[in-house]
């Protein structure tokens, strides 16, 4: 009789922890969305049930926040009051330009990995990119003969981007040289507003800005969070997920702003030695902490053969985690990414 | 077995039992309510909530139109799907994504500023994501 009672015991308990688990939902789930940076960004909350109205407000900050780092990475427009990447631009060959120090943040952390990767990244591919958007955006029809790219290459070096820490400054020596920031602006704004809500009191949260997500603490009741991948051959559907704490997730992928012609896929990562879009995988994954990282280096491994891109990253960053979707659909990842990856979707 | 186990119980014992059947009751019944979830999808243009479409209760194709940023967004619902099919765009990346039947991944029309979210009706679902990477 003590054995059966026992046995009724140990199942309440486990009932009562599961009961206790809910009450944990004392958490309320708030979101907030809106566009910026040519994205859908969407805010994750789980605020205690006092503090919802105060963590609404802190999202409608947030999404300024945001907003004012898309100025200063705005490349096509000049912004009154800041000197952006535009302003930077249109005094190319004329002088140095002085930009908020977040820029100068993102332009050295872009030159290192451009050195490290030996060239798989670059921020002064502005011009390649913008004759590729031409045809993208239907503008011209076809595609740029290769004879058109190369006779850009000039203007690709980044060594005459010239940067001044002491006195915040950028210069591009060469006219027509363009800085381009697409590819770590985003993954920039969505580390900096993270670290803002958290330094709010935020404890628990997700900040997704398409292809980036920042998670931060735990989740609330699961402890940790479920990160959906997007299947490239079903966009309405995902092909794994990644079961992290506070860290970041982005994804590179051929499958979010592209065009067809003849029947071939043009999409917007340019690899910097080609000046061709990659065609090496349908998406690259990273995971790491820092969310500006994770975005430079999901677009420079998009660039490289997969094992260079083992090399590097065992060279310059062995704790980050990687994923490589390949054109044939083969999933494969390293060591880290094992430890946090589950295929399949629903 | 179970008439002298029960034959031996006290009071106590009773009470446990009881509390134990009525935790169990109330865990399945949360659980069922969870996987049989009615959905719906609510259609935003510019953040603000358009159109709600009971996905669940449709029985044919219908379609419907939002004004969307840069024109026209048409919509159309299958029973627990959504898609759009016709859109003012350089990309027509949301048409190309074709049928949402998941709550966990939106469909998004950047150009329109216009997007649709599948959600179920009274929470979320059992096995959702806390957020996807597109």
């Amino acid at each position: 009789m003590k054995r059966f009672m026992s046995g009724i015991m140990i199942a309440t308990s486990i009932i009562l922890l599961t009961a206790c688990q809910s009450a944990k939902s004392e958490y309320v789930k708030i979101s907030d969305q809106f566009f910026a940076m040519d994205t859908y960004i969407t805010y994750t909350i789980y605020a205690p049930e006092t503090e919802v109205e105060s963590m609404q407000a802190l999202m409608v900050e947030a999404n300024a926040l945001f907003e004012s780092i898309d100025d200063l990475a705005n490349r096509f427009e000049e912004v009154a009051g800041v000197n952006n990447i535009a302003t930077v631009n249109k005094k190319a060959g004329k002088e140095p330009v002085v930009v908020d120090e977040k820029v100068i943040e993102m332009v050295e952390l872009a030159k290192q990995t451009e050195e490290q990767s030996q060239g798989a990244f670059s921020v002064v591919l502005g011009p390649v990119s913008d004759v590729w958007r031409s045809y993208q955006e239907g503008e011209r029809t076809g595609v740029p003969s290769q004879d058109e790219l190369e006779q850009l290459r000039p203007l690709l070096d980044s060594d005459q981007l010239i940067v001044d820490t002491a006195e915040n400054t950028l210069y591009l020596t060469q006219p027509d040289m363009i800085l381009d920031l697409g590819a770590i602006a985003k993954g920039y704004a969505t580390e900096y507003v993270a670290n803002w809500l958290e330094a709010q009191g935020v404890e628990h949260a997700i900040v997704n800005a398409g292809g980036n997500v920042k998670t931060i603490g735990t989740h609330p009741v699961n402890e940790t969070f479920r990160i959906g991948l997007q299947d490239p051959d079903n966009l309405s559907s995902v092909f794994g997920s990644v079961q992290i704490g506070a860290t970041s997730v982005v994804t590179s992928g051929d499958y979010q702003r592209y065009f067809e012609y003849e029947g071939q896929r043009y999409h917007h990562l340019i690899d910097p030695q080609t000046l061709q879009p990659a065609r090496l995988y349908r998406s690259v994954s990273v995971v790491t902490p820092n969310s500006t990282l994770a975005d430079v280096l999901s677009t420079t491994l998009f660039m490289m053969p997969q094992h260079e891109g083992e090399t590097f990253i065992q060279q310059y960053y062995p704790d980050v985690a990687v994923l490589w979707y390949d054109l044939a659909g083969n999933i494969s990842m390293n060591p880290q990414m094992e430890e946090l990856f589950t295929l399949g979707g629903e | 077995m179970w008439l002298k186990v029960w034959q031996t119980m006290k009071i106590g014992d009773f009470i446990v039992v009881a509390l134990t059947l009525a935790f169990v009751t109330i865990w399945g019944m949360s659980s069922f309510s969870q996987s049989s979830k009615q959905l719906e999808a609510h259609v935003f243009v510019e953040q603000a909530l358009v159109l709600t479409i009971p996905l669940s209760e449709i029985e044919e194709t219908t379609q419907y139109e939002v004004a969307g940023a840069n024109g026209p967004v048409i919509i159309e619902a299958q029973k627990n799907q959504v898609r759009v099919l016709q859109e003012r765009s350089p990309k027509h990346l949301c048409s190309i994504q074709g049928w949402a039947s998941q709550t966990f991944l939106p469909i998004v029309c950047l150009p329109n500023k216009t997007v649709i979210e599948v959600v179920a009706k009274g929470g979320e679902t059992e096995n959702e994501f806390d957020s996807v990477v597109r």
